[in-house]
């Protein structure tokens, strides 16, 4: 597709996503990260405090929007009036692109909040190739998706999920937001192997990746977001860089949300992991 | 062009996953069976709808308390929690952003007997206008300097606006105290006995300073001043409408009176 919106702002290296806690940390100290990202829908409001902190921020960081109501994959209508306050958004913002997830939050205009998975069906696929392609038009752009982390599986489930992100991605021609973390936690939940699905994701389509922290239960892990990077996620990181190259990668951290320093090491981690593993590919 | 085969096709695998959705949603809100939805696989996927069961109801709770916090506080978790069962039931979201959850907690409260105590509601009133000036639309504020600028002849027919974030309330409690303590409480940490709800039918207006949202009770003549003001009407007409619940002469004075402390708080809108 043709890209008729300016991207200019250029997206590289390690970012966080900005939470409310940190607001006057990044005001008031400026640390170094790269980029961060904003929850679209926290600043789809009306004015006040949110949107003064991401006008202030933006002076000094480059941003990237993720939305979490977008509901591609869901069977209700597209919401048009969503779309046109999540494209004012983007031109107040000038980010450098625009994710959403890969999943369904709702149906018959309940909207459960939650990132829930799809049936990997090819009626899912062409559904969702559909809508991907009708949202790309309206905001002029390419959008990313990410793949959610997922507790349950469909008894029509006629592929894999990696088949299916894969498969998606060309026929959407849209990018992919990779969460390896979501990744390794819907392996674990469903038995298969993590390794398999990095190897079967079209490298340049993967376009941003989501480091984060897991509740794991033994029999089950749950996506929690409330806990540093887990060393089996980290090896799946390192394994991923290699095989795809280096990719603008974050921490995602939702709950328990520490001071922005230890954050910030966390950071650190995920440079050195992405250089050794871009060294050891070398 | 799509073709019809294309478009008959994406139309037959819709109606198949609105019915999975469907049966899906029914399971997590609803507990529904979701028979034969979920693969069977290495796990027991009743058992894994627990995850999504538990994290829809405690995600919105959430959200609740988040807009309410001094009501939340007020009724304790497990009355809290009780009521938030009831009202996501009662009123699923509608909205994509979780942020407008409870916008409808007023009037479920005022159509179902679920509050210990009656001051209850307006606190929550308080609270949803608190939380409404939070994020209401920006608009610079006049100034008594711009206004003082305007020629006499202008302020008869002169008609103010107020900010966005203006909300005016009628309480019949005197909740202001009990709310003032329970936010203390929050921010302290020692959780005090609450002072007796009083009952005293008064306005409070709710609007917000830079950053901050801010609130004031109100005596019934300002109230009503306000209120006409917000109506659209003239400065005249607020005069006029002020002297007949004061003495005539001395009723332009008081709403010059009011005006001033308007503006110093950034309740006007620039002009
Ligand atoms: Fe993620």
């Amino acid at each position: 597709m043709n890209e008729t919106s300016s991207c200019t702002t250029k997206i590289s290296g390690f970012g966080l996503g900005l939470r409310t806690d940190h607001y006057h940390d990044f005001v008031d100290r400026k640390p170094v990260v790269d980029w961060l990202e904003v929850i679209s829908e926290n600043y789809m409001v009306p004015g006040g405090k949110p949107l003064h902190y991401l006008d202030s921020i933006r002076r000094d960081y480059p941003i990237v929007m993720h939305g979490v109501s977008l509901s591609i994959g869901g069977s209700d209508p597209l919401d048009r009036g969503y779309l046109r306050e999540l494209k004012q958004l983007i031109d107040r913002v000038q980010p450098g692109w625009v994710s959403d997830h890969l999943c369904w939050t709702g149906v018959d205009h309940h909207n459960l909040h939650d990132l829930l998975p799809m049936p990997y069906t090819e009626a899912s696929l062409r559904h969702l190739t559909d809508r991907v392609q009708q949202v790309q038009d309206f905001l002029g752009r390419r959008i990313l998706l990410e793949n959610v982390s997922s507790y349950v599986a469909y008894a029509a489930d006629e592929m894999s999920e990696w088949e299916f992100v894969s498969e998606l991605l060309s026929r959407a021609d849209c990018h992919l937001l990779f969460d390896v973390n979501n990744v390794y936690v819907s392996s674990r939940n469903h038995g298969f192997d993590p390794w398999v699905y990095v190897d079967a994701m079209p490298a340049r389509r993967v376009k941003q990746i989501h480091l984060a922290g897991h509740e794991d239960h033994g029999d089950f892990v749950v996506d929690t977001h409330d806990h540093p990077v887990r060393d089996e996620v980290w090896a799946l990181y390192r394994y991923t860089i290699a095989r795809i190259g280096e990719v603008p990668t974050m921490i995602e951290r939702d709950d328990d949300i520490p001071p922005l320093d230890i954050l910030l090491a966390e950071l650190a981690q995920a440079r050195e992991a992405a250089a050794s593993a871009v060294a050891l590919a070398a | 062009m799509m073709s019809v085969a294309t478009a008959s096709a994406l139309a037959a695998g819709m109606t198949e996953l609105q019915e999975q959705q469907r049966a899906f949603r029914l399971a997590v809100v609803a507990d529904g069976a979701a028979a034969g939805l979920l693969a069977a696989g290495s796990s027991d996927p009743l058992r894994r709808l627990q995850i999504y069961r538990h994290a829809y109801r405690s995600r919105l709770t959430d959200a609740l308390a988040a807009n309410y916090p001094a009501l939340a506080r007020a009724l304790g978790d497990e009355a809290f929690a009780a009521l938030a069962a009831q009202y996501i039931d009662a009123r699923p979201s509608r909205k994509p952003s979780i942020r407008w959850f409870g916008d409808g907690l007023d009037d479920y409260v005022g159509q179902h007997d679920v509050l210990s105590h009656p001051a209850l509601r307006d606190l929550l009133r308080l609270e949803w206008a608190i939380c409404c000036a939070f994020d209401a639309a920006d608009a610079p504020v006049a100034t008594r300097d711009e206004l003082a600028r305007l020629a006499p002849e202008a302020w008869p027919t002169l008609r103010l606006e107020l900010h966005p974030s203006v909300c005016l309330l009628d309480l019949d409690w005197n909740v202001e105290p009990i709310w003032q303590a329970l936010t203390r409480d929050a921010e302290t940490g020692i959780e005090q006995a609450l002072p007796e709800p009083v009952e005293h039918r008064h306005s409070l207006v709710v609007w917000r300073e830079g950053l901050t949202p801010k609130w004031r009770s109100l005596e019934a003549a300002e109230a009503e001043c306000l209120r006409a003001l917000q109506r659209g009407e003239t400065f005249e007409e607020l005069c006029r409408s002020a002297a007949r619940r004061i003495n005539a002469e001395r009723a332009p004075a008081f709403v010059v009176g009011w005006l001033q402390r308007w503006l110093a708080d950034g309740l006007i809108a620039r002009v």
